[in-house]
């Protein structure tokens, strides 16, 4: 079945190739969670932030607060620092969690591409072919013309 | 086919000497020599020579084998038509295997009454096919009249019978028209762009009095001639009276309508329907036969053709260069002179003798060298590596003869310069990967001609493409990029100090290298910790701008010291102290010292030096301190830090600036001193230094065109080195000009240069952060999503992204910086060169 020319197939199949290749690495990077990759994952920053502010508000009014009654007390601010300390840990996790899917993502989509190859490759040998053919007809008509 | 008697074969090799007399490249070899060849042609051969050489038709001035020259010409002519009908019809036309020699004269004389026998056979062919065309086309035409003015007739026949008062036509018994004063029609064709313009026409001559009908013809019909479409409207004209119907025929004839008879009864017109009918196929048949026979023809023409027109150019060739050769006086033998490189001689003789031997003649063709002062035009021997560079280096200026030819380190240093900016590993192994194709498969691209122009530019350059994309994948991994993603395959040196409660509670943390540096540093290139930091730019920037610097210094040097090859070839000594001494310390006092500044500084400066001065808040901008040092001013430094790297730098600096300043008059004032000195002692020069005699020594026939042509190729290439080397003829005040303007230019250029040698980091800089925002724009689309719906977007995404790679990072900017490249060979590099 014929679905694209030759040009166009030979086209997606150097990109698919390319695909395979790059994505299937990425992938692996992913997989194994490399830092440099890490500004492309979902990040959940806003938990980030806004943990921090309010740790830091929440310690600045407690502070306030103990101020003016006239006493200290370390052993909230030691709680608020294990939230955050347990916080930072949900926070690796949830990164971790997505590395694993978008290594998973990535080869789904060199799947994908590997698809895209198998139809590139058939759009190509089927256009090889029919050109085989056209110069066979053309040679043979030749020959008849000299007959 | 048998070798050709010893006059085409040695012209057939002189085609390809003269191509070396009129290239002016650069030459190679032991001194290119002057070269005559003289053939002695035996008897029967010579017949065929004479003959037309002692036309006596031909006057002295004109070429001996004119006649030849015109046969080709001629046959040229008639291959050009065979081949365009040969296109007309669509017959394929097969490659030759293997082109065939030039034929000699016997066969061509035999060629020539083929193709003379072909060609008229195509062209009566095509005529009796026009003539054949255009019966048919009448014959349609007419056909069609019949058939549409049918329909006229019967609708008017039935709109008579109703109101027989309106009625205009002449019906079957006629008499009813005649009692009403004759009505009379005339059918014909008419072009339908035209019918407009027609109606009106004929509306205005007869003041409204005729009545017209039309039908359009739904079939375009064939131009007998031109094979075009043409599309055409059937009328019929109603009118009353003679003297109206000359009118409208005159009309007709003037819009180009053709008339056809179309008897007024209906069983008439049926039957002549049927007669046209019979007849168009006849003709049909008739025409397919013949364009059968044509097909035929023309499809065994066209297996000849290539070869044929081969045989007629290189025929034409030898005959051009045999035009070239003097006749002896005897007119028994021809004479050339061309040069040819030394190591090439052999290879000329053994042609000599081989074609001798072919054709059997008693006395062999033979080859002197002449001894002549002229000089040679310049020829460098490149192959398909070396061809690419050579032609950068050519588009820039050709050397005189055995100048040294900078081409061989443009191999090396053209691809590295293209590399620090296009540095990106990913990139480079597409280019490379392009280039690697091109080349493995260098055989089959190259057999395959193309006219397409810029797949021509890149299969030329192929070799070039493939250096570039190698060296970018070092630059590339030496920047630690490859799509803008740095690897850390030898492990970060960088750790992170903090603990999770600080990181937790900051934003952006910097790292102070004295905890998080591990002393050592990362094996090659730069550290894959950068690409996370915010201040990545900067650093980068930093880094890559005295790179540049580093790397623009040193080609300067470089292109400078190339200069004493030439200084010495050219027997110019003098200028080597004059000259080049001065320039090369001029750049190496300031800008080699700017240079080593840079490297003492990345030495010096550490954040655990023991000594307070040489810590990291105290080192001082290279930039400032070179400014500092040409204007003799001072900055005051920061507290705790010294103003200088070490110690006595100001009296070296203050003694670098005196001594390059020096260097300026000397540069200036001491070659035109040296040639005003030398030029009062008595001169002993040769009598007679110029284009000598090319014919000293051998007894020969007066000079004529081919002497002219040589002496020019080598004419070209010289006024380059007359400036400097004839400068004894110049008058004093000139060569005073010449070495201000020459004086000048290098001092300014050095700093326009140095500046230039910019654009490396520059267009570093911009490739690095367009490939970043395409991945953060583009790529990192597909990237952001957790569930599977982010799987099908990185496939949309990649797609694009690969594309825009290609077309922007990889085409674009190669472009834009394979330019830059050759701007800085250019200017920088050769202009230091040869001046």
């Amino acid at each position: 079945m014929k679905v694209c020319g030759p040009k166009l197939s030979l086209c997606c199949l150097v990109l698919s190739v390319w695909g395979i290749v790059q994505l299937t690495l990425m992938g692996v990077f992913y997989y194994i969670e490399a830092v440099a990759l890490l500004e492309d994952i979902p990040l959940d920053e806003s938990h980030n932030e806004t943990t921090v502010f309010n740790i830091e508000e929440f310690k600045r009014m407690a502070q306030l607060g103990y101020s003016q009654v006239g006493i200290e007390s370390v052993t909230l601010i030691e709680d608020a620092a294990e939230e955050k300390a347990a916080n930072g840990k949900d926070f690796l996790q949830v990164t971790t969690k997505n590395y694993k899917a978008i290594a998973s993502n990535c080869w789904i989509a060199a799947t994908m591409y590997f698809v895209t190859l198998l139809i590139a490759v058939s759009q190509c040998v089927w256009a090889q072919r029919i050109q085989r053919a056209a110069q066979e007809k053309l040679e043979e008509e030749g020959c008849e013309d000299t007959k | 086919m048998q070798r050709n008697f010893a006059a085409v074969k040695l012209v057939t090799n002189m085609s390809q000497w003269r191509k070396i007399v009129t290239r002016t490249g650069r030459r190679k070899g032991r001194g290119a020599l002057n070269l005559r060849i003289a053939s002695f042609l035996n008897n029967s051969e010579r017949q065929s020579f004479i003959r037309c050489t002692l036309n006596p038709d031909v006057n002295a001035f004109q070429r001996k084998f004119v006649n030849e020259v015109r046969r080709c010409d001629e046959m040229e002519r008639k291959l050009r038509y065979i081949e365009v009908e040969v296109h007309k019809d669509g017959v394929h036309i097969p490659d030759v295997q293997e082109p065939p020699r030039a034929p000699n004269p016997r066969a061509i004389i035999d060629l020539e009454a083929h193709l003379e026998k072909t060609e008229n056979e195509i062209l009566e062919l095509s005529h009796n096919a026009v003539n054949l065309k255009q019966n048919y086309l009448e014959l349609t035409e007419l056909r069609h009249v019949l058939e549409k003015t049918e329909a006229f007739f019967t609708e008017q026949e039935e709109f008579g019978m109703e109101s027989l008062t309106k009625s205009l036509i002449s019906d079957e018994t006629g008499q009813q028209a005649a009692a009403r004063g004759r009505l009379g029609f005339v059918a014909g064709v008419v072009q339908r762009e035209r019918v407009p313009a027609f109606e009106r026409m004929l509306w205005r001559i007869s003041r409204g009095n005729v009545f017209l009908r039309r039908a359009e013809l739904e079939k375009p019909l064939e131009d007998p001639a031109t094979g075009n479409e043409l599309h055409k409207t059937v009328f019929v004209a109603f009118f009353q009276g003679e003297q109206l119907k000359t009118r409208i025929k005159k009309v007709c004839s003037g819009f180009h309508a053709s008339l056809y008879p179309c008897p007024p009864s209906n069983t008439e017109r049926q039957n002549m329907v049927k007669g046209v009918c019979t007849r168009l196929e006849d003709l049909n048949m008739v025409l397919n036969q013949t364009s059968d026979h044509r097909q035929r023809v023309l499809a065994s023409v066209a297996k000849e053709l290539t070869s044929w027109t081969i045989m007629v150019r290189k025929m034409k060739a030898i005959y051009h260069t045999l035009n070239l050769f003097n006749m002896d006086v005897t007119k028994k033998c021809l004479i050339g002179e061309c040069w040819v490189p030394t190591a090439d001689l052999p290879n000329v003789q053994k042609a000599l003798a081989d074609g001798s031997n072919a054709c059997g003649s008693s006395i062999p063709s033979f080859l002197n060298c002449i001894e002549t002062a002229e000089e040679p035009p310049t020829f460098n021997r490149t192959n398909r590596f070396t061809r690419g560079f050579q032609n950068l280096i050519d588009a820039y200026g050709v050397a005189s003869y055995r100048e040294c030819n900078p081409a061989l380190y443009t191999i090396i240093t053209f691809p590295f310069l293209f590399a620090v900016m296009f540095g990106d590993l990913g990139h480079g192994i597409i280019m490379a990967m392009f280039g690697g194709w091109m080349v493995t498969n260098e055989k089959k691209l190259g057999a395959k001609k193309t006219k397409n122009e810029i797949w021509n530019i890149f299969f030329a350059g192929r070799y070039i493409i493939l250096l570039m994309g190698c060296f970018s994948m070092y630059t590339g991994f030496v920047y630690n990029d490859m799509f803008s993603i740095s690897l850390n395959v030898f492990g970060s040196s960088w750790s992170i100090p903090y603990d999770n409660v600080t990181m937790e509670a900051n934003a952006a943390l910097q790292l102070d290298p004295r905890d998080a540096y591990s002393k050592k540093p990362y094996f090659i290139g730069i550290d894959p910790v950068w690409q996370t930091a915010d201040n990545k730019i900067i650093f980068l920037n930093s880094y890559k701008m005295k790179l540049s610097i580093i790397f623009g210094v040193i080609h300067m040097i470089f292109g400078v010291c190339m200069s004493v090859f030439n200084y010495n070839f050219f027997r110019r000594r003098y200028s080597i102290i004059l000259e080049f001494l001065p320039q090369l310390v001029f750049l190496c006092l300031l800008f080699l010292y700017m240079v080593f500044m840079m490297f003492f500084k990345w030495v010096a400066y550490s954040t655990d030096s023991e000594d307070e001065a040489y810590r990291q808040g105290c080192a001082p901008s290279v930039l400032i301190m070179f400014i500092n040092m040409m204007l003799f001013s001072k900055t005051e430094p920061q507290p705790g830090c010294k103003e200088f790297m070490f110690e006595g730098q100001s009296t070296l600096e203050f003694a670098f600036v005196l001594v390059a300043l020096c260097c300026i008059p000397i540069m200036l004032l001491g070659k035109p001193m040296y040639i005003l000195a030398t030029k009062k002692k008595p001169d002993v020069k040769e009598p007679e230094q110029s284009n000598g005699n090319v014919n000293q020594g051998i007894e020969l026939q007066e000079t004529t065109d081919i002497e002219g042509q040589i002496d020019q190729a080598p004419k070209s290439s010289a006024p380059k080195q007359d400036e400097g080397g004839h400068g004894h003829d110049e008058p004093f005040g000139e060569v005073m000009i010449h070495q201000a303007i020459h004086t000048i230019e290098y001092v300014l250029s050095t700093i326009s240069h140095t500046a230039s040698y910019l654009r490396l980091w520059a267009l570093s800089l911009a490739h690095a952060e367009l490939s970043e925002v395409l991945w953060s724009m583009v790529l990192s689309f597909g990237l952001k999503d957790d569930n599977y719906v982010g799987a099908i977007k990185l496939y949309i995404a990649f797609c694009f992204w690969a594309l825009f790679t290609l077309a922007i990072l990889v085409m674009m900017e190669g472009l834009s910086a394979f330019l830059h490249t050759l701007r800085l060979h250019w200017y920088s590099f050769l202009l230091n060169m040869h001046l």
